[in-house]
């Protein structure tokens, strides 16, 4: 019976090889500590945001010291304003009673879009398909099509758009609204651009953090765009109207638009979020977003500040969409 | 209605309300789960006997198991957190001699080779320590080996006993997706690896009468394998483009720990077997920047059963 009594001594001894690895306390300080860490080795914007990411740190913590263990509100807010000074709006802080995001990356940029316009221009009750919306323009004797999509988190099908298109094939152009999309699903981005490609192109690249350094990066992969596998595929004019709150995958369409085939940018620049965002919890079980993926267009020149218009827009009237006027003009 | 088909309803209406009152009493306590596992093996049991060698069949020796346990996971592509919770799981584990002509008996100091195999699934609900999110985890491990075991018997004063020691290469494939509960383009992570690893083990076995108690310890340990380990900053979109050779890399015992252990207590009482014991299975690796680790430790609860194969080579 020893034996068997040195072999329950080793199983035991086995079972104890591993303890907990959390990075930081929770405490103010320790999440503070965390917070910093995340954005400073897993972020791929620090350089390029231009922002001296060790003083922040030095000074945030400091402030993290005055806060008391149970003030979770104040530690929130703490933390809310230290990712604020990234001026990302993919940058967020996720708790149980709030989140956290940024407003000053489009703060002062004029807002270039009035959901009440739009209806001066296209029928009462436009025709919806999947997530896109869209109707004749009704102002004009020459037929020009009219596209709303609000947001790529809403899905479509390679139906929806063949009917979409179908239902515009006798129309001189269309126009392709992206004002105010706050992104969503980058494929839906791709999907939607495949329809206005009619060959296979670059339109983008994209690396991804290999390291905790701020240069750090994988080699640059390229983005193509392939044309979409559908009977009919557009190739007459198309005008994509975009602002400053034409965000995340948003930015990425408008970036693919802009070496599609008779493709026409105008409004406001874009807003940006070039960067793919994940997430990763604090020791208190918060969880930030961030972006660790960089995404650059076909010149290699990174796309997170945002894509300026071909032609640049901007809504003043109160009585008329000036920038759906313009895109009118540019295809009559 | 025939008699047969009046019997016929009556067993199904029988089993049936075995059924609910199992699943009322399996969600609630342990004990449900063993009775779920006479259920599942009953058949075998009553049916099986110490199989005869007439020279020409194979013997086949079956364990159905239930395990049951808690387990914590790391998974640093989602969470430096803690992620704790309790696992489910049932397995099969076989062996089998590789002589095309079994032994009527195995004498004092003998030796063989014998073929050895294993598949299980594992369900999971492991949750953040701070409890602002979770896990689901589904596991599907297998594999296959070939150990030596030598024999060694002798009789005490009142009863046989004998020692197997066996030792011998495994190679065992083991995945386990993650679903977390709330994250950002992430929803899935997993553990995947194939290794060679090495097994060994003891068995220590009092025969007495008509019963039988085998104290039976076992452990397997990684020597070589290839994993997945996802690159620092990896978006769930790249690594669904197509980009998965770069995240494929080699994994020894020095950057890789894999180990699995079980201590059992096989119980033959007269024609059925029943095995109850622990285990253990650790599991810890990564990069610089990102690591991986899970442990579980739980009961174990089976049944074993033999039955002969004919042909007798495998």
């Amino acid at each position: 019976m020893k034996h068997i009594y040195y072999i329950l001594a080793a199983f035991l001894l086995c079972s104890c090889m591993s303890g907990r690895e959390d990075l930081q306390d929770n405490t103010p300080r320790g999440n503070t500590e965390a917070l910093w860490k995340i954005i400073d080795e897993k972020y791929c914007f620090v350089e390029e945001k231009g922002v001296d990411w060790d003083a922040i740190g030095k000074e945030y913590l400091a402030y993290a010291d005055t806060i008391k263990a149970n003030d979770y509100r104040g530690l929130f807010g703490l933390l809310s304003n230290m990712l604020d000074s990234l001026h990302d709006g993919h940058v967020n802080l996720y708790s149980s009673f709030d989140i956290s995001s940024s407003t000053n990356w489009y703060d002062s940029y004029p807002t270039n879009y009035n959901s009440d316009l739009i209806y001066k221009y296209i029928d009462a009750k436009p025709m919806r398909a999947g997530g896109l919306t869209y109707s004749l323009i009704t102002s004009v004797t020459d037929s020009i099509g009219y596209i709303r999509y609000s947001s790529f988190s809403n899905g479509f099908s390679e139906a929806n758009m063949y009917y979409v298109l179908e239902y515009f094939r006798h129309c001189k152009g269309i126009i392709l609204d992206v004002r105010s999309n706050g992104g969503g699903s980058l494929e839906y981005a791709y999907q939607l651009a495949a329809h206005f490609f009619r060959e296979k192109r670059t339109i983008g690249y994209w690396h991804h953090k290999t390291g905790t350094g701020h240069y750090d990066f994988s080699e640059l992969k390229p983005i193509e765009i392939d044309p979409a596998n559908v009977p009919y595929h557009w190739k007459k004019p198309i005008v994509v109207l975009c602002n400053r709150h034409s965000y995340s995958a948003t930015n990425t369409f408008v970036n693919c638009m802009r070496y599609a085939d008779n493709c026409l940018i105008v409004g406001g620049k874009t807003g940006g979020g070039g960067g793919m965002p994940l997430s990763y919890e604090l020791p208190n079980g918060w969880m930030v977003r961030f972006s660790s993926v960089k995404m650059y267009d076909a010149e290699k020149i990174s796309i997170e500040e945002g894509i300026d218009p071909d032609k640049e827009v901007t809504l003043v009237s109160e009585d008329k969409d000036d920038i759906i006027d313009y895109a009118i003009q540019s295809l009559l | 209605m025939t008699e047969a088909n009046l019997k016929n309803r009556t067993f199904l209406r029988h089993i049936n309300l075995c059924l609910n009152g199992l699943w009322e009493s399996a969600s609630k306590t342990g004990f449900g789960c063993l009775i779920i596992l006479w259920m599942l093996t009953g058949g075998q049991i009553n049916a099986q006997e110490t199989p005869k060698n007439d020279g020409w069949s194979s013997i086949r020796t079956n364990t159905l198991s239930l395990r049951y346990g808690g387990k914590y996971s790391l998974d640093e592509y989602f969470s430096p957190l803690l992620y704790g919770g309790q696992q489910i799981g049932l397995k099969n584990e076989w062996q089998r001699s590789f002589a095309k002509v079994p032994k009527k008996e195995i004498n004092n100091g003998e030796t063989e080779w014998i073929s050895v195999g294993d598949i299980g699934l594992t369900g999971a609900k492991v949750l953040q320590s701070q409890k602002r999110n979770y896990y689901y985890e589904l596991g599907i491990q297998g594999g296959w080996g070939s150990v030596w075991q030598a024999t060694t018997q002798w009789s005490g004063r009142t009863h046989k006993q004998a020692v197997k020691t066996c030792v011998g290469p495994f190679l065992q494939a083991d995945l386990e997706v993650r679903q977390i509960g709330s994250n950002v383009n992430k929803p899935y992570s997993f553990d995947a690896s194939i290794d060679a690893m090495l097994m060994a083990g003891v068995a220590y076995t009092i025969y007495k009468e008509q019963y039988r108690f085998c104290f039976d310890y076992q452990v397997k340990i990684n020597v070589l394998g290839a994993e997945w380990l996802p690159q620092f900053g990896t978006s769930y979109y790249e690594v669904t483009e197509g980009q998965v050779g770069q995240n494929i890399a080699v994994g020894w015992w020095g950057n890789r720990q894999f180990v699995q252990q079980r201590l059992c207590l096989d119980i033959q009482l007269k024609r059925s077997t029943w095995r109850v014991g622990v285990e253990h299975e650790y599991m810890h690796y990564g990069s610089d920047h990102q690591q991986f680790k899970r442990q579980y430790i739980g009961v174990v609860i089976g049944t074993i059963f033999k039955y002969r194969i004919k042909g007798g080579a495998i």
